[in-house]
């Protein structure tokens, strides 16, 4: 067997995947050192005597509060389309179980036509926008905690650009499945 | 639906509160109620709870682009695209609501303010003046500055910049997280509302220091605002009407508000809580903490200082005639 | 009702999108885009959906439990210690289906009392306990209803983020609605108990395990881990260590230092498990983006009025009042989540309850609770309610193939009929709400 593009797309697939479980367990670090610093009372961490790009003038236990959720943000929503790609997104089967293969096809393919592409078309550009109006204010914490906002909204585009990326390759997929058949 | 069969035009207009809050809740229906009445029907306003359609700290940004018509919230929100919004919400160590209030309309404060707004096509005004707050529930004492070190405490903005100054852990848990947090000795204090408001929320179960005065928020505004293309669109009868309408509910928020506290401080100190000022020590370190902040902030935006000097200008023509007056 | 057609149609092509078997989520959001596009609504519309995704679930830093309640099943699950707890937690019970049944809601309650979030307490014990009730002898279908009933308790039993919004909407002490949930909790556990002792009546005892046939000392080291993760979670919290949402991420801290006391530690088995938490979080979320969506242009197109204009053409007799909000929160059960109900619903009701006497003595702020309390118990059920129970989803999504959407449905059934039961009950005797 030669190395295809499908073989390709899953090895980017893995590395993804392995990237965010790194998140994960940067997650539950980062939960820990922020209960030991607020028992210890830690407050801040370090300061800086000039503002930075994202930390802004040292890193608070703010800064660890809103570091956690772009965490989680990043981790909820990038790997969407690869988890599409694995099946793995949550749909009711108790009718879909029986259905024969070129209906099952024709189901998640008419929902590609119905559902999602109203939806990423309208919604990807509004999403770009939303982290550029972050850009241009340059919005920051409203508490002292993270600054450039605009840095973790841009998961928003990026995170619904590669769920609809991989629905066309599922579409692809269904249409040349349905070929064969 | 947005457009109602009626004869006037509906606007969506969205609230940062829970409809059912005392004194914010039916101040906002009164406020809806007389701009129909006022227009004869042709402005009608949708009012609209706390995350309806736009989460509280997205209103900004949605009226901005126009997903919704007008807002009905607090200016500190904005604060982190816009520091200097903040003092459209409170001036931590300023003056009584009246001082406030007479700045915005007759020192130059609403003409920063719009001009502040203008870029995101906002036209803001003050829309309700709030009750000083109280100074916050404590499950320990705060006898001196130092109480402060290591202390957590739930505040954000202004007020939360200069507690960090005296060493204070100033966190921004949601509000979800507060009561257990108390409860447990998590957290060691809260900043929130006026009694009223505190009540309901039950601290006086949990935290039995409250504190007065309400440093960080002396006075404070509810803000309107309406997307300008919007706001334009309008015959200046109608403008009017909102405007009017608007000084009508600066007057009934701070009315309602004003007679109604001292049952419950009697409720909460018949519940073991302790209602007490902060000492003149403790006044003192925060009062100058907050003049560090306000030097920092000024330095790094031109706008804040350009608000917070003319805020202090204003205040010093307006103390002399106060004290004057004063009979004791 | 014409004036309507839009909500009714948003609601029938989001019930037909889910029952041919669409993705639950995108089904959601799609619905959405196409009533933006044929309504009158401003196509501005979009950005605001968008600010909700943004401001309501990935900014939201209480949602952080929900991968960490995850990783911490995964790692107790994928290193095979929760395993041997249950097993020995069963055997100290006994060593008959029914202990195993009674293990798992033990630990199902214990992760409640320490959680506020459903999706993440749901699929932990999703994760943990389904493949010990199969192997126990329970069918499929009743592990998956134990497992997704319990799991919903984590809404109830305080702390609850569901209990706040409530209370906050009420103008209600939260405190007092945490104590108010106490009693509808124990009370829900027992019904459980009893329905589980019963399905296991028939089951053949289990050849005991000649490891376990050992003194008490060994079955205690078998039990620990869950002891040690329990003193973690719920210690720090009434400690006044962490916060609920902290916990949980001290919680897999102390999955991943349990592993390591067991030796069954490896990094392998670490990645693993955070690659699985990815996915499954990745996956709960899908369907929470598509609900916050979905809420937004349901009440843009006039559904909030529909609800209010079906409502208002009932009386004013107490009862009758509080019969119809009962049932409405549960048919809308069956489609929107259970924020979206609480907005819509209780600042209708609130001010017309607490003008009621219900001629059982309650008034004020204990009439409040007793109705705020009664109303949570309606929307735990709401979880468990197809098509679209969020419990169902993540059970479904926690453990893939092993369990059909079909079995799972068959098998919430008779604790949703309980559900109902221990709902009828707290009406007629409010003082399970109000006496602790
Ligand atoms: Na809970
Ligand atoms: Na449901």
């Amino acid at each position: 067997m030669t190395a295809g593009p499908g073989t390709g797309l899953k090895r980017a697939g893995d590395a993804l995947m392995n990237a965010l479980a790194m998140l994960v367990i940067l997650l539950m670090l980062c939960v820990v050192l922020q209960v030991a610093c607020s028992f210890l009372d830690i407050n801040p961490l370090f300061s800086l005597t000039s503002s930075h790009t994202f930390i802004g003038k040292g890193i608070t236990l703010n800064s660890l509060l809103d570091f956690q959720w772009h965490l989680f943000a990043l981790i909820c929503l990038v790997p969407s389309g690869a988890i599409l790609l694995r099946d793995r997104h949550v749909r009711v089967d108790f009718l879909y179980d029986g259905f024969r293969p070129g209906l099952r096809r024709a189901v998640d393919l008419s929902g590609h036509l119905l559902f999602a592409l109203p939806f990423f078309a309208m919604a990807l550009p509004a999403a770009w926008e939303f982290a550029m109006r972050a850009r241009r204010s340059g919005e920051g914490s409203r508490n002292g905690g993270l600054e450039d906002l605009w840095l973790i909204k841009l998961v928003l585009p990026l995170g619904l650009g590669l769920l609809a990326l991989a629905i066309l390759i599922e579409s692809w997929r269904l249409i040349r499945a349905g070929r064969r058949a | 639906a947005l457009a109602l069969p009626a004869s006037g035009e509906s606007y969506t207009l969205q609230s940062a509160f829970t409809k059912t809050l005392p004194v914010l809740g039916p101040a906002a229906e009164r406020f809806v109620a007389n701009v129909a009445a006022l227009t004869d029907g042709a402005v009608e306003f949708k009012h609209l709870g706390a995350g309806e359609l736009s989460p509280p700290f997205e209103i900004f940004d949605n009226v901005s682009v126009g997903a919704i018509d007008a807002a009905w919230s607090f200016a500190g929100y904005a604060a982190g695209k816009e520091p200097a919004a903040a003092l459209f919400g409170s001036v931590p160590f300023g003056g009584e609501p009246l001082q406030y209030i007479s700045w915005l309309n007759h020192g130059g404060g609403l003409e920063l303010w719009r001009e502040i707004y203008a870029p995101y096509d906002l036209v803001p005004m003050a829309c309700g003046v709030i009750l000083s707050e109280s100074g916050g529930w404590y499950t320990k004492e705060i006898a001196a500055p130092e109480d402060f070190q290591g202390l957590n405490i739930r505040i954000g903005g202004l007020g939360g910049d200069i507690l960090s100054k005296l060493g204070a852990n100033a966190m921004s848990l949601p509000a979800g997280e507060i009561a257990t947090s108390l409860e447990t000795g998590r957290l060691d204090a809260t900043e929130l509302s006026f009694p009223l408001v505190d009540k309901l929320l039950g601290f006086d179960d949990v935290a039995k220091h409250y504190y007065f005065p309400g440093w960080h928020q002396p006075a404070g505004f509810i803000e309107f605002y309406m997307n300008k293309g919007k706001w334009d669109a309008l015959t200046d009868a109608q403008r009017t009407a909102i405007e009017v309408n608007c000084n009508d509910i600066n007057l009934y928020t701070l009315g309602v508000a004003a007679g109604a506290q001292s049952e419950i401080l009697q409720e909460f100190r018949d519940n073991g809580v302790a209602v007490e000022r902060f000492p003149d020590s403790v006044l003192d370190a925060l009062r100058k903490a907050a003049d560090e902040v306000y030097a920092e902030k000024s330095a790094e935006d031109e706008m804040f200082r350009r608000v917070i000097d003319s805020y202090r200008a204003y205040g010093e023509k307006y103390v002399e005639y106060q004290e004057l007056s004063k009979l004791d | 009702m014409s004036e309507f057609a839009l909500p009714l149609a948003m609601a029938a092509l989001t019930m037909g999108g889910i029952i041919i078997g669409y993705r639950v989520g995108l089904v959601l959001a799609g619905t959405a885009a196409l009533f933006i596009l044929v309504s009158d609504l401003p196509a501005a519309f979009f950005k605001l959906i968008v600010s909700r995704i943004y401001a309501n679930i990935l900014s939201n830093w209480l949602f952080v439990a929900i991968p960490m309640f995850i990783f911490m099943g995964l790692i107790l699950e994928k290193s095979g210690v929760a395993e041997r707890a249950l097993r020995g937690a069963q055997q100290a019970l006994g060593g008959t289906p029914g202990g195993m049944g009674i293990s798992v809601l033990v630990v199902g309650l214990l992760l409640a009392a320490s959680s506020g979030v459903v999706g993440a307490s749901v699929v932990l014990l999703a994760l943990l306990a389904l493949p010990r009730m199969t192997e126990a002898g329970f069918d499929a279908a009743t592990g998956a209803g134990l497992v997704a009933a319990s799991g919903t308790m984590a809404i109830l039993v305080p702390p609850s983020v569901m209990l706040i919004v409530l209370g906050d909407q009420l103008q209600t002490s939260v405190p007092a609605m945490f104590a108010g949930a106490i009693g509808p909790g124990l009370l829900l556990v027992a019904l459980y108990a009893v329905y589980i002792l019963w399905r296991a009546r028939g089951l053949p005892r289990q050849a005991r395990d000649p490891d376990a046939a050992r003194g008490a000392v060994l079955l205690a080291v078998d039990v620990a881990p869950l002891v040690i993760l329990i003193v973690c979670v719920l210690g720090s919290i009434v400690g006044g260590i962490a916060t609920p949402t902290e916990a949980s991420g001290l919680g897999a801290f102390g999955a991943v230092i349990v592993t390591m006391i067991y030796r069954r530690f490896s990094l392998a088995m670490l990645m693993d498990a955070a690659r699985d938490t990815v996915a499954t979080t990745a996956m709960v979320a899908l369907v929470i983006i598509g609900a916050t969506c979905f809420a937004a242009v349901f009440r843009g197109v006039g559904g909030d009025e529909m609800i209010q204009s079906a409502l208002g053409s009932f009386g004013h007799a107490p009862w009758a009042v509080m019969a119809v909000v009962m049932l409405s929160v549960f048919v809308l059960g069956f489609f929107l989540d259970w924020l979206e109900i609480t907005l819509i619903l209780i600042p209708i009701f609130a001010p017309v309850i607490a003008a009621l006497d219900f001629g059982n003595g309650l008034a004020g702020q204990e009439l409040l609770i007793w109705f705020g309390v009664l109303v949570a118990v309606n929307l735990q059920t709401s979880f468990l309610t197809p098509p679209f129970g969020f419990a169902l989803f993540y059970v479904r999504g926690a453990v893939g193939d092993r369990v059909s959407s079909r079995e799972i449905y068959r098998g919430v059934l008779p604790f949703i009929a309980l559900q109902l039961f221990a709902l009828g009950l707290l009406m007629a005797a409010p003082g399970l709400i109000t006496g602790f």
